[in-house]
């Protein structure tokens, strides 16, 4: 897929634990973790808003689009 | 949930029991071909046929027939019984249910064709009578399998939203 989801990132940045931001963002580590190793196929809005504001980010620091071509290369 | 549970334990029992009758069933085929009673009549086509009366062949001919029979109905009951012992368990739209459901699917397909073909036997002399109404429900069923073979793939990415 072109999404990738760089939540690991943005959790090594504010030096947060996935089981911390699970529990401030109220779903379960597995759902999360589902989530940080790109197995997810769907977010919700919700989620996504949680996310957003527990890690003081944009959806787009999560979230990043590579076109096809570069996903190949 | 809880009222699936409940109706799916009595439609396994009951599937059981047809297990159980299917086994017997054969056992009971066995001793009637071996020493038929005076005056049995199997109805078969609704021509009724004395036993006694036939030789050794069309003996075997009509053990043959109900042993397909009774081998379609046992299918039938297997995938019956592993069908709703999942949904006993609560487990739906899963890959076993699609499985078993399209396994009792074909039985009741399977079910028509020895049907059509049960006249074949020597006394009835009918080649082929068509069983549509259980071919019809086979398909039928086949088809509401492929409905749940939808459900369970639309589960399946509902379990992968976050």
């Amino acid at each position: 897929m072109a999404i990738i989801i760089t939540l690991d990132v943005m959790l090594a940045i504010r030096k947060m634990r996935l089981n911390n931001l699970a529990e401030k963002v109220g779903i379960t580590p597995q759902n999360l973790s589902i989530l940080k190793t790109g197995k997810a196929k769907a977010i919700r809005l919700h989620t996504l808003d949680a996310i957003c504001k527990t890690l003081e980010c944009q959806p787009g620091d999560i979230l990043k689009y590579i076109s096809d071509d570069e996903v190949k290369s | 949930m809880e009222q699936i549970k409940r109706n799916s334990r009595i439609v396994r029992i009951f599937a059981q029991l047809g297990i159980y009758f299917a086994i017997l069933g054969a056992i009971f085929v066995i001793f009637m071909m071996i020493e038929t009673p005076a005056g049995t009549n199997l109805s078969i086509h609704h021509i009724n046929i004395p036993m006694n009366s036939l030789p050794m062949w069309d003996k075997i001919a009509i053990s043959i027939i109900i042993f397909c029979f009774l081998a379609v109905f046992l299918m039938a009951c297997i995938y019956l019984k592993k069908l709703f012992a999942l949904y006993e368990q609560g487990i739906i739209f899963d890959d076993k249910n699609v499985k078993y459901m399209r396994g009792f699917s074909y039985s009741i397909i399977l079910y028509s064709i020895v049907n059509s073909f049960s006249g074949i036997v020597p006394p009835t002399h009918k080649i082929f009578e068509p069983d549509l109404v259980s071919f019809i429900i086979g398909v039928i069923f086949l088809v509401i399998s492929m409905v749940i073979d939808e459900g369970r793939k639309i589960k399946q990415e509902q379990n992968l939203t976050v």
